[in-house]
This record gives structure tokens, C-alpha cells and sequence, in this order.
């Protein structure tokens, strides 16, 4: 009776159904990408196409963490591009192609973006600046920051471990990376869903001010995901330059709005609270498929940018649903 | 407090910093206070003021435009792709096409943002990345045709001494001006910032007015990416990226809060020249551009760390609360 | 201005409107003409407002007609219903504290030259004109924001009439008023009547309501208890009529807290604006209520032990032991807890579940590694739900979806799982139904029985005489009045409200 009357009101369950029936939704939308891509092209289903494609989207997905976690609290990191250029220059100049130097330059280029993202978190929570400029700035100064220490001319190799890492394949099959990011998901998911920050996190996202009159500590929830954020780009641009060998000043720059692309596309509130980890993998890997099929369907390079943003623009149409005004 | 007052207390600080800036660096380094160099200013200063003024347009209704790099770049290599090279046809296209561009760009955000309902920072990103597309279509490389007058006028004087650069630049702050303070739209521009639903239920037309602001920065990034054109002699696909943070960057230094509601243009002189000075003197002092874009980011955040309404949690208020904006 | 219109300006016959399956409004029938005051009272959760909402378009109506001069209408928005001449003047103003009063008055109507720009000099003489209209005079450049708030609701009445309303809505508007300003409130509304404007005056101010009115109307229970003339009803009638049944059996039995009962809490600070020095203590079994005008340092006061700052060199002490409370977490660690007045930007996650509302404050008490202990956490929730009696289909649903009064108790419930040993509660039956309004008065007594200390700030004059034991009256930050027991009457509560006698260490007060 309390059923039908709520249901009536048309919100409670359906409105828990549907989160998950996005997601299955979105899964299913890739497998219908790997369709019709099969259709176009022979092999774009094989087992090392997905392979391959698995492997461009856990460098995506890898940032996408941080960018969800951001998102989640209702702000956003446009600074995770140049965090990405900046662990791949790095990490380089670091290794210099040795193995003895894995330890301690990963551990570098970990702080180095955690260090960033929690001058962002910081700016956002005591100085009180919005997420948008305040992570364009950082972003800014970490363009700079890379050009300084690279003089412009990255220099310095990737070590054969980390090749490894970016190329290589557990039982000839599976890429490594691609096994460092369904680990790497896992443990998101069930610390977002599960742990006392991960809940926290939601707090603070759905509505902020509630939470502080609740006793969460907000400026510690929103700094630890800004300085998550940068610890994530930071080890994906690392990852990269085990898959690139050398570094690339600009390679981190399509993914700042990527990872935003992903988490929209996953079905995460721009104003925070809702979402999660999931349908940001699903994300990732859709943005990655979508790349793919419009290659096989000899779409220009322009053409696949373009797509990219049309993307966006229809999935917050289904997402996002305002009555105009006026 | 009256208008005056407060007017006067959010524009005076930009204005006293950019003549402590200009001031300085004029005793530093004397060469700065030449003919020549002010002239240099001026030019690289009017595309920084063109895009202020857009950026701060759209900040004051709540909103944020971050297409604007995509519409200078679109108008800029459009307007070196046009035909008729060096007849007045061009010239004619020259003037007409790239502003109209950027307006078409501008049009389409604020009809997706206000019919659909949708976050402003999502739609401009995603339709500056489509732009920026098409920008690399049509013109891969730099590259572009540009027809010979056109170089020449730009960056020249009429009457053989007011440079043209300072004469657009003004031109259009003062048309702004009147607009933000004289007409109905400008004011309601303000009303809409400060809250979307009483001004709705005011009788503001508010999605017209959103609309109309949308497609006014675009045109005035299309002017931008004309008067780039020009500057530069050919087109370059890229050439609007920086203008994004540096237009948010001009707006916010020049006095308009990011809610949204207060600010207005009057500061974006001082808020572009701030911004270019501090370039102009790392220059100068020959200091590497890499440099430039820590400065870039460091002075932002000094900015918005001095201007961000920093008011603590208070129970309750006396006015209806404006809706929850996205990362804010 | 013929008197060819008709007197009666408005009808509303048999509005019935529900909410999740409880009716608001039940069959009401209202009425008013030109040129009348007339009133609408009622405790909270009567259904005054829902009643208004319907005439200003926000809600559309389940049932019943709704007539404006003569003919029927429709309101499908506030703009349609403004444009039908109806003007609705709030407690929370519809005005834009950043822009000057001149723009407040003419906006959405701006007076143009034949060139396209903006009449300024009209804009000022209209604002100008309609003040001196209303008896006022204000710089037409002056920023909203940096009025005080008598002079805001003047600006407010100028931009209703700006509008050209004939029919206005007057919300609460007296509370934040002193009595000269509520004179001067009057003598506007008087002269509004005599224009020949409908006025709909709803206050729980019973003798303003008596002094100003010439017909009143009584709500309960979203239903119409009667409507008359205003020369017909006396307070104690109007009580009756709103209250309809015996004290006893809405406000649980008070204690009979003596002086020498133990002392839980006590404050002794500085609030900040008014700079004025307030000290009062709380004892075991007391409910402790603040009242007095509106913004008068009540809140500033309340924040403050809950560390919301507003209070300098504060001194509070519970259970005789001094504690700082700098931010809320600190005072969340010392056992304080603050149930705050607007629900859903403050109390509530809307988007969130049941379940993850009312853990809100109690996350760490059941973790373990880190990771919450979903077993025990559902049960707890589950007990909270079931001794609170919140009506919920699954503790997953979202909290939007609960009927105010539900909403109420997940906040509260949030707090009790907190097991605070000070409590304040900020409005506790705002915008709440009468059923659940009882509950949270056995609630609030049963806190105070256990030990608890209990403050309560509430504006409306019944809760405060029927829920507390002693009542702080406060006056420009000044405790102007200390009442106990059978002390506690509208007329002591008004008395004081309007005293400037600091109490503060006088002996009824400590």
C-alpha cells in the first residue's frame, strides 16, 4: 500500500532502477558498437582488437577515476591534461630508460600530481575559488612547469619495466595494463560504494551545505579527491610513456575533456551526489569504440573530434532534462 | 550603499594594481614608456579585451563560455579562406564573414543551453571541441590566405597616429558599456546573474536574453579571430586555445564575480592590460615564455583568491536562494 | 477606477490539493474583494500556504475553480498569475540585493527612450513616485542588499505595485517588524485598501491580525474552519478556532522544572553585530525556547554554540566542564547537535536514501578498516525509522520523495542517532503536518526527560507557549525577558520583544 501510493508519486524505486538499468544500457551500447564495427571491418570483434581497444581506454580510465571522484563532490578538474603531459615528460626524464630507477621515479611522479591536486583541492576549499578557474590555473602552471624542467624538448626514455606495463600481455593475451586497470577499478568501486569516505564523498556532492551542518568534513573530502584526481593523471601519463617510450609535450591535452566525456557519459551529476565509478568504465570505453569505428569508417581526423563533442551534447540531453524558461 | 559606491569599490583596486604595474615597469625598464612599445601593447591587448568582454558577458548571466577559443579559431582560418584574395570582394567577406561565424557558434550554444536546460560549462566544452574540429578540417596547417590591405590596416593608424588597434578596442568597451548599463538587455543581464527566478518572474524574457548573450560572445570571437587574422597575415586553426583561460582569466581580474550578478566591463581594461603587462615584463626581462604560463596560473589564482566571495556558512537568509550551480 | 468592476475580485471554491497522499488543502473556499483586508491564520501545517501557492500558479489545484473577477482561471505559472494582476509579497523577498531599488521596482517593465536605451530618469521618478505613494522615501540608487530589512519589504510592496496588482498576498510580513514599523506596515496597507486592492494578510501575529483585518479566516488541518468578520472573533476565539482541540492534547504535559534541578548547559558570550552580552543556562528536564522578533540575535546566539561563529569570547560549559566549539565538528564532539530551519538546503540530502540521510552524522561510528558495517547500519536504521514511525516503502528510496513532515524526522532522526547531549532545534514544525507536529513536540519533551538539553527558536507563538518550560524573549541582542510556567503568554512574549531592559544576570534570568 505505502508501495503504490510512493509509486504513484513516481520517483522511489524507479528512480534506483533506472541507475542500474543505465548502466546495463551502456554496456549494451558497447557491445552493439563491437557489432556494428564487425560489420564494417572483419576482425574489429577479434580478440585483439578488444584487446587493443581495452588498452587505449585504461589510459582514459585511469584518469577517469580521479575526474569521477572530483565530479562526485560537484566540482570538476580541467587541470588533469596537463598532469598527464607532465607524468609522461617526467617520467621519463626520471627513468632515463633504467630499471633501477622504477621505485622512487613512480613514487615521484605520484606526489608530483597528488602535490597539484591538492594545491587545486585547497584553492577550492579555502580559498574558496571555483573548480572550474581554479583547475584551468593549476593547469596552467603545470604546462609551465613541464616546459621549464623540459626545456621544450622532453628527453629521457621510458624503463623496460614500464614498457612492459604500457605494451605488454599477461598469457600472450591480455594487456597488462588493461589488468592494472580492472584491479585499479575494482578497488574504486568498492571503496566508493562501501567506505566511510566513499560516503562521504556523496555527502558532500549532494548537497554541501547539509553536510557541513552534519558534521562531514568537507574541505578534507573535497582535497582528497582533487589530490586523487592528480595522483590518477599523473600515473596514467606514466603509464603512457610505457607505451609511447618517449614523451610528447601535448599528449595529455584531448583527455582533460575525455575523462569529463567518460563520467557524463556514465551517467555521473555534474552537480555531484549522484553516480559513480561504473558507468565512467563504460564511458571510457565508448569514447574509445567511438574513435575506433569512425578510423574503420575512414572518418577524417576532424571528423572523429567533432564526433567526440556531439557525443557529449547527446548524452546530456538524455541525462539532463530541464524545462527551458522564458 | 549606492551603485556608485559600489561600483566605484569593485573597479578603483583594478585600475590602482594596473597603474602600479605599468608604473613600474616604466621605472625597471625606461624603454617601456615608448610610442612604440604602447602601440605593440595595444595590439596584442584588443583580442584580450574582445574576448574579456565576451567572457564576462556570459559570467554575469551565471554561465561560462568555454567556446570561445573554438570561435576565434573557426573565424580565423575561415577568414583566411575566403576567396577573391586581394580584391575588395575579400575585404568585404573579410569583414563580414568571421563575425557572423562566431555569432552562428554562439547562437547554437545558447539555443542547446536554454532549450534543453543544460550546464553551460558542458555545452561549451563540448561544442568548442566540435568547432575546433571543423577549424582543423578546413585548414589542417596554418596557413590562409589573408589579402595585402588588410595586414597593413590593422596594425596601422588613422590620421597617421591613433593606432587602429586602440580605436577597436575602445569602440568596442564603449559599446558594451552602454549596453550592460543603458539598455534593457544589459540590465537584465545583471537581473538574470543575480537570480534566475526572480528575474523570470519579473518578466525577464530569460532565455532570449541567454541566447543573446551566447551569440554576442561568439560574434566577438569572431571579431577576434578576424582582427587575429589580420595581425597575423594567415589563419591558424589553434590559435583561439589560450584566449579560453585568458578570457575567464581578463573577466575575473577585471571585477566579475563567477556566480554571477556582479561585475561588468569597466574593469576589463585593467583586468587585460594586468594581464598582458605581466607578460610584456617577463619579456622584457628576458625571461623563457616558459615561464609565462606559471605566471599565467599564479596570477589567476592570486586574482580569484582576492576576489572569491568568501562568506561562511549562514543559517537561513533573507532573499530566495539563486539554484545550485555546477562546479561552483 | 469606474466602479463598473465587479467588488469581488477573487473565488477560490472547493481547492483541494495533496501531496503524496495528504491533503494539504481540503475543499477550502476563499474569497476577497476590493478594497478588503482579509485574513488567513492558522498554526503551521494548516494549509495557508499551499493555499496561496494554488492562487499564484506554483501548484495546480487537484480540484475546485479558482475566479478572478468574475471569470475563471487557470494559473499555470507564477508569470500567468502575475500577469493577471495577482502580487505576492514573501517573507524571503523576490528582490536582487545587487541591484539598486530603482531596478527592483521597474524590472521586467524597463522605461525606454525612443533610441532603444534605458530611460533612467523615468525609472527613478517611477521608483521615486511609488514609494512616496507607500509614505516612503529611498535613494532610487541604493543597492537592495545594503537596506535594512523594513525598508527591503517597502521596495518589495513598490515592485508589487509596480506591477499594477490588484489582488496582494502579504506572507508573514510582520515578522521581522518592530511595532513602529508594523504601524507603518498598516497605515500602507490601509491606503492600499482605500486604492481598492484585495489584500490577503496571513500572520500568526493574532492581535495584528485583529487590529488590521476586516475579515479573517481560520484554517485546520487543510480544511476551512469558518470565515467571518473580522469584528467577530476575539483572540481566545481565534485560538480556538485554530487550534480546535484541548492544549493537552496536541503539547505533551510540560514538566514541572524547578530552579534547583541540575544545570546541563550554560552560555555566557558576546554576539557579534550587536555587541551585547547574553548568559543563560539550560536544566535537566527544561525546554528551553527563544522568542522575541525576528533577527533579533536569536540565531546568531544558536549558531554559535554549534560553531557557526557569531559570538565572541564565548564561554559555554556542559555538564559544568568549559567547551570550545570553534566549527560544528567541535561541537559535534562535545555532544552538540543543531537541527536547522530550512530542511532542504540545510538538513536533508534530497537526492540521497533514507538510510544514507539518517546516517549522515554517525558514518564513523560504524566503520571498521575504513569500510562501513552495512548489517549494523541497516538495523539501526531501521530501529530509528520504526521509533520515529517514518512512513517509507524501503530505506533506499530518496529522501525527496518523503512527505515534509517525513523529511522533518529524518533530520531529527539523524541527530538522535548522533545521541547528542544538546539538542537545538531551529523551527522544528516548519512547513510540517499536524499529525507529525505532535509527534515532534512528545520527541522534543521525551529529549528533555532523558537528560538532554533542549533550546528551541521558534516563531510561531503557540509551540512556543505550549512546548517550553522557559522562554528567552530577545530584543536588539539583548535578553529582554525571562518567563517561566504559567509567565509564558503572548502578551509577556510581546511585552518583552519590544523591551530594551538587559536581563542578563537579573535574578529571574540565571
Amino acid at each position: 500500500m505505502e508501495r503504490a501510493r510512493i509509486r504513484a508519486a513516481g520517483q522511489t524505486l524507479p528512480d534506483l532502477l533506472s541507475r542500474n538499468a543505465i548502466i546495463l544500457l551502456l554496456f549494451l551500447i558497447v557491445v552493439v558498437m563491437f557489432i556494428s564495427g564487425e560489420i564494417v571491418a572483419r576482425g574489429f570483434a577479434s580478440f585483439s582488437h578488444i584487446g587493443a581497444i581495452l588498452r587505449t581506454a585504461s589510459f582514459l580510465g585511469i584518469v577517469a577515476v580521479g575526474q569521477t571522484l572530483v565530479v562526485l563532490t560537484g566540482g570538476i578538474d580541467l587541470s588533469v591534461g596537463p598532469i598527464i603531459t607532465m607524468g609522461n615528460v617526467f617520467i621519463c626524464m626520471f627513468m632515463g630508460g633504467l630499471d633501477a630507477n622504477n621505485l622512487w621515479s613512480l613514487s615521484a611522479i605520484i606526489l608530483l600530481g597528488m602535490a597539484f591536486g591538492t594545491i587545486n583541492g585547497l584553492g577550492v576549499t579555502y580559498l574558496r575559488i571555483s573548480p572550474l578557474v581554479m583547475t584551468l590555473a593549476v593547469g596552467s602552471l603545470v604546462t609551465g612547469v613541464t616546459l621549464i624542467f623540459s626545456q621544450g624538448a622532453p628527453k629521457g626514455l621510458a624503463s623496460p619495466f614500464l614498457r612492459q606495463m604500457g605494451v605488454g600481455n599477461l598469457a600472450g593475451q591480455v594487456p597488462i595494463i588493461v589488468v592494472i586497470w580492472a584491479a585499479l577499478s575494482a578497488v574504486v568501486i568498492v571503496l566508493l560504494g562501501g567506505s566511510a569516505y566513499g560516503r562521504k564523498l556523496y555527502y558532500t556532492g549532494a548537497n554541501i551545505k547539509a553536510a557541513i551542518l552534519s558534521g562531514v568534513r568537507v574541505r578534507l573530502v573535497k582535497t582528497v579527491a582533487y589530490s586523487l584526481s592528480g595522483a590518477f593523471a599523473a600515473v596514467s601519463g606514466a603509464l603512457m610513456a610505457g607505451y609511447t617510450r618517449t614523451a610528447f609535450l601535448g599528449i595529455g591535452d584531448e583527455y582533460t575533456m575525455w575523462s569529463i566525456a567518460a563520467v557524463v557519459i556514465g551517467g555521473t551529476s555534474l552537480t555531484g551526489g549522484k553516480g559513480g565509478y561504473v558507468g565512467t568504465i563504460a564511458g571510457a570505453i565508448i569514447l574509445v569504440l567511438l574513435e575506433s569505428l569512425l578510423t574503420v569508417m575512414k572518418m577524417p581526423e576532424a571528423g572523429r573530434r567533432i564526433a567526440d563533442g556531439l557525443i557529449i551534447l547527446i548524452m546530456i540531453t538524455v541525462y539532463f532534462r530541464k524545462p527551458a524558461r522564458g | 550603499m549606492t551603485e556608485r559606491q559600489r561600483n566605484l569599490r569593485l573597479f578603483v583596486p583594478v585600475y590602482a594594481i594596473f597603474l602600479f604595474i605599468y608604473l613600474g615597469a616604466c621605472i625597471v625598464e625606461p624603454t617601456f614608456f615608448t610610442w612604440n612599445n604602447n602601440v605593440n601593447l595595444f595590439t596584442r591587448i584588443t583580442p584580450l579585451i574582445i574576448v574579456g568582454i565576451a567572457q564576462s558577458l556570459v559570467i554575469l548571466t551565471g554561465g561560462i563560455d568555454l567556446s570561445l577559443g573554438a570561435s576565434i579559431g573557426l573565424s580565423n582560418v575561415i577568414a583566411a579562406s575566403l576567396p577573391f584574395v586581394d580584391s575588395p570582394a575579400n575585404i568585404v567577406l573579410w569583414l563580414v564573414v568571421p563575425p557572423l561565424v562566431g555569432l552562428c557558434v554562439g547562437l547554437v550554444n545558447g539555443f542547446i543551453i536554454t532549450r534543453g536546460g543544460f550546464p553551460p560549462l558542458i555545452v561549451t566544452l563540448a561544442s568548442g571541441a566540435i568547432w575546433k574540429g571543423v577549424s582543423l578540417f578546413i585548414l589542417p596547417e596554418p596557413g590562409g590566405n589573408i589579402s595585402q590591405g588588410i595586414a597593413g590596416t590593422v596594425t596601422g593608424t588613422v590620421f597617421n597616429f591613433l593606432p587602429v588597434p586602440l580605436l577597436i578596442f575602445l569602440a568596442v568597451f564603449f559599446l558594451f558599456q552602454t549596453v550592460l548599463r543603458r539598455t534593457a538587455f544589459g540590465r537584465s543581464v545583471y537581473a538574470i546573474g543575480g537570480n534566475e527566478t526572480i528575474a523570470f518572474e519579473s518578466g525577464i524574457l530569460v532565455s532570449r536574453i541567454k541566447i543573446g548573450v551566447y551569440a554576442i560572445s561568439g560574434m566577438l570571437g569572431g571579431l577576434a579571430g578576424m582582427f587575429l587574422s589580420g595581425l597575423m597575415n594567415s589563419g591558424d586553426p589553434l590559435v583561439g586555445e589560450p584566449y579560453i583561460l585568458n578570457s575567464i582569466a581578463v573577466a575575473v581580474i577585471g571585477g566579475t564575480s563567477l556566480s554571477g550578478g556582479t561585475g561588468g566591463v569597466v574593469g576589463i581594461i585593467g583586468g587585460a592590460y594586468i594581464f598582458q603587462l605581466l607578460n610584456n615584463i617577463l619579456n622584457l626581462l628576458a625571461v623563457s615564455t616558459f615561464y609565462q604560463y606559471v605566471a599565467k596560473g599564479l596570477v589567476l589564482i592570486a586574482a580569484l583568491a582576492v576576489t572569491s566571495s568568501g562568506a561562511g556558512i549562514r543559517l537561513g537568509s533573507t532573499f530566495r536562494r539563486p539554484k545550485k550551480r555546477e562546479a561552483e | 477606477m469606474a466602479d463598473q468592476s465587479p467588488p469581488v475580485l477573487l473565488e477560490m471554491r472547493g481547492i483541494v490539493k495533496s501531496f503524496e497522499g495528504t491533503r494539504a488543502v481540503d475543499g477550502v473556499d476563499f474569497s476577497c474583494s476590493r478594497g478588503e483586508i482579509h485574513s488567513l491564520v492558522g498554526e503551521n501545517g494548516a494549509g495557508k500556504s499551499t493555499l496561496m501557492k494554488v492562487l499564484a500558479g506554483i501548484h495546480a489545484p487537484d480540484a475546485g475553480k479558482i475566479y478572478l473577477r468574475g471569470k475563471e482561471c487557470r494559473f499555470g505559472s507564477y508569470s500567468e498569475a502575475r500577469d493577471a494582476r495577482i502580487g505576492i509579497v514573501y517573507q524571503e523577498l523576490s528582490l536582487l540585493p545587487e541591484l539598486t531599488v530603482a531596478e527592483n521596482i521597474v524590472m521586467g517593465a524597463w522605461p525606454g527612450t525612443a533610441g532603444g536605451l534605458l530611460d533612467w530618469n523615468r525609472a527613478r521618478a517611477v521608483s521615486t513616485s511609488i514609494l512616496k505613494g507607500i509614505g516612503v522615501e529611498i535613494d532610487p540608487y541604493t543597492l537592495v542588499g545594503s537596506l535594512p530589512m523594513a525598508l527591503r519589504q517597502m521596495v518589495e510592496i513598490g515592485k508589487v505595485l509596480s506591477q499594477e496588482s490588484e489582488l496582494i498576498v502579504f506572507d508573514e510580513p510582520t515578522a521581522p517588524l518592530s511595532r513602529d514599523e508594523v504601524g507603518i506596515l498598516f497605515d500602507i496597507l490601509r491606503d492600499l485598501k482605500r486604492r481598492g486592492k484585495g489584500i490577503i494578510f496571513i500572520s500568526h501575529r493574532l492581535d495584528e491580525v485583529l487590529a488590521i483585518s476586516d475579515r479573517i479566516t481560520v484554517m485546520k488541518d487543510g480544511k476551512l474552519v469558518v470565515t467571518d468578520s473580522a469584528a467577530s472573533f476575539s483572540e481566545e476565539t481565534l485560538i480556538t478556532a485554530m487550534v480546535g482541540r484541548k492544549v493537552s492534547e496536541i503539547f505533551p504535559v510540560k514538566s514541572g522544572s524547578s530552579t534547583d534541578a541540575q544545570v546541563l548547559f550554560s552560555f555566557d558570550g558576546v554576539l557579534e553585530p550587536s555587541r551585547t552580552r547574553v548568559a543563560f543556562s539550560v536544566r535537566k528536564g527544561e525546554v528551553l525556547g527563544f522568542g522575541g522578533l525576528q533577527g533579533q540575535g536569536q540565531l546568531e546566539l544558536l549558531q554559535a554554540i554549534f560553531g557557526l561563529g557569531g559570538c565572541e569570547s564565548l564561554s559555554l560549559k556542559i555538564g559544568g566542564r568549559p567547551v570550545a566549539v570553534r566549527n560544528p565538528i567541535l561541537a559535534m564532539r562535545n555532544g552538540i547537535a543543531l537541527v536547522p530551519e530550512n530542511r532542504n538546503e540545510e538538513g536533508v540530502f534530497p537526492i540521497l536514501s533514507v538510510l544514507e540521510n539518517l546516517c549522515a552524522s554517525t558514518v564513523d561510528h560504524r566503520k571498521r578498516f575504513g569500510f562501513i558495517r552495512r548489517a549494523e547500519e541497516s538495523r539501526v536504521v531501521r530501529e530509528m525509522v520504526d521509533r520515529l514511525s517514518i512512513r517509507i516503502a524501503s530505506q533506499r528510496q530518496p529522501a525527496r520523495s518523503l512527505s515534509g513532515g517525513n523529511m522533518q524526522k529524518l533530520v531529527i532522526g539523524k541527530w538522535l542517532m548522533f545521541d547528542p547531549r544538546v539538542v537545538i532545534l531551529l523551527e522544528p514544525t516548519k512547513g510540517v503536518d499536524v499529525a507529525t507536529k505532535q509527534q515532534i513536540y512528545k520527541l522534543i519533551r521525551d529529549l528533555a526527560e532523558r537528560g538532554v538539553a533542549v533550546m528551541v527558536k521558534t516563531s510561531d507563538m503557540l509551540e512556543l507557549i505550549g512546548v517550553c518550560d522557559r522562554v528567552l524573549v530577545m530584543n536588539q541582542g539583548l535578553l529582554t525577558g525571562c518567563l517561566e510556567g504559567p509567565a509564558i503568554t503572548e502578551e509577556n512574549i510581546m511585552k518583552a520583544s519590544v523591551s530594551s531592559r538587559d536581563l542578563v544576570g537579573a535574578e529571574e534570568c540565571v
